[in-house]
């Protein structure tokens, strides 16, 4: 379908069309909301959200050439997702506390393991639990540079932050994934024991 | 980071990971979207006029202190009330000279012709008692006195009586009297006012006191002190 017919049919609120649109993306959809939202059920809203926003992005859309469904879907469902996790201020703006350093120095504890993990063998779900459980704007620096590829300045533009907060929260987020990577392997470790 | 901590996770691999990494479509995804989301509305396109104002800050300020002042008089002017002005000008009514009023005024004259002479006896001796003894010679005194007799009336016989005790200057006339001193004597009255009218302001004497103390003259000054 030519991308001017789709912006009729969609404008025409044809839900054949859009629920076409729906499937075709929805990996992909889906794959950005997981990472991006702190669980299952968050990551269903933000899809929702993030779609139907880039829906009427794309029908109103005001340049001349009119972009491919698909490419103008990823950049502005990752805008979605970045202001529907900005726009839950309770969760957004609170303070990390963590700090990125060792406690290996300061770790008394006996019984535990100093068991050493292969991090290059890690199952998918311990990593995506992991990423779920950064601060969100941690997790929005590490997918965004990491995943995404966007650079430093470009991210601090989209998040509204300066340069150096986003370096200090990506240095946040790899201190704390890897953290939180042994942990969770740990965890699911004990539970297969058990 | 502290210098214990190492970086161990393959970022490339974590990428393909969680790029893989999706859900699985189901229906109810779609029908929470169809419930939550609004049919599209696309917005009419309107020409775009682009306008390039290049305002200013000071042009905006100077606007802005414009209208704020502007505003400020519109809300002094709503507790003036001009129609009560109006009205206290129009109720004001013409003043019209009273015929009655001038009446009194031609009285006066009549009455002022007798006064000179009551007055002139009381300047005369307050003059002669203000007038120090010191200070005019005794020959022009003389001279004065004698030039009073030859023009005093009736009345003036007190005045050359005081000239003779070389006391005093005395002129018949009530208009001009002159002291030594060349200054105006605040107890001289101007008697020849025809045109004042209703009071009767009587005619305060003051007393006066002679000089206890000599006024310096040339002739006792004390010599200056020569500079060694």
């Amino acid at each position: 379908m030519d991308t001017h017919d789709l912006i009729a049919a969609l404008s025409k609120n044809d839900l054949k069309v859009k629920r076409d649109l729906f499937e075709q993306n929805y990996e992909l959809m889906s794959s950005i909301a997981l990472r991006f939202s702190k669980n299952e059920e968050q990551a269903k809203l933000l899809l929702i959200d993030s779609f139907d926003k880039t829906l009427n992005a794309y029908v109103n859309y005001k340049g001349k050439n009119v972009p491919v469904f698909g490419h103008f879907l990823k950049v502005e469902f990752i805008t979605g997702a970045i202001n529907f996790i900005k726009s839950i201020r309770s969760e957004y703006y609170v303070a990390s506390t963590v700090l990125a350093t060792s406690e290996r120095d300061k770790n008394f504890n006996l019984f535990e393991s100093g068991e050493i993990i292969d991090h290059n063998a890690i199952e998918t779900p311990v990593l995506v639990k992991s990423l779920q459980e950064l601060v969100p704007s941690q997790r929005l620096v590490f997918n965004l540079h990491v995943i995404d590829g966007f650079e430093l300045i470009t991210i601090s533009e989209m998040l509204e932050a300066s340069e150096q907060t986003v370096k200090s929260n990506l240095e946040k987020a790899r201190f704390n994934l890897q953290k939180n990577i042994e942990k969770n392997n740990r965890t699911v470790k004990h539970e297969q024991a058990l | 980071m502290s210098r214990h901590f190492n970086y161990e996770i393959d970022e490339r691999r974590v990428k393909d990971l969680l790029l893989g990494n999706s859900m699985s479509f189901s229906e109810d995804v779609w029908n929470d979207f169809l419930q939550k989301t609004k049919p599209i509305e696309k917005v009419s396109k309107l020409p775009n006029f682009k306008i390039n104002l290049a305002i200013s800050r000071s042009v905006l300020l100077t606007g802005a202190f414009i209208l704020l002042i502007g505003s400020f008089t519109l809300v002094i002017a709503k507790f003036v009330d001009f129609s009560s002005t109006k009205s206290n000008t129009e109720n004001l009514r013409e003043v019209k000279p009273d015929p009655n009023n001038y009446k009194i005024a031609n009285a006066v004259p009549v009455k002022k012709e007798a006064k000179p002479t009551a007055t002139l006896a009381a300047v005369t001796n307050t003059i002669a008692a203000s007038v120090p003894s010191m200070a005019i010679p005794t020959s022009t005194t003389n001279y004065i006195a004698g030039q009073t007799n030859t023009y005093s009336s009736t009345n003036s016989q007190n005045s050359t009586n005081s000239g003779g005790s070389n006391n005093m200057i005395a002129r018949t006339n009530p208009d001009t009297s002159v002291s030594n001193t060349g200054k105006k004597d605040s107890t001289i009255t101007n008697t020849t006012q025809p045109f004042r009218k209703k009071k009767k302001k009587e005619v305060e004497v003051l007393e006066t006191k002679p000089l206890t103390t000599e006024l310096p003259t040339t002739a006792n000054e004390e010599p200056e002190l020569e500079l060694k």
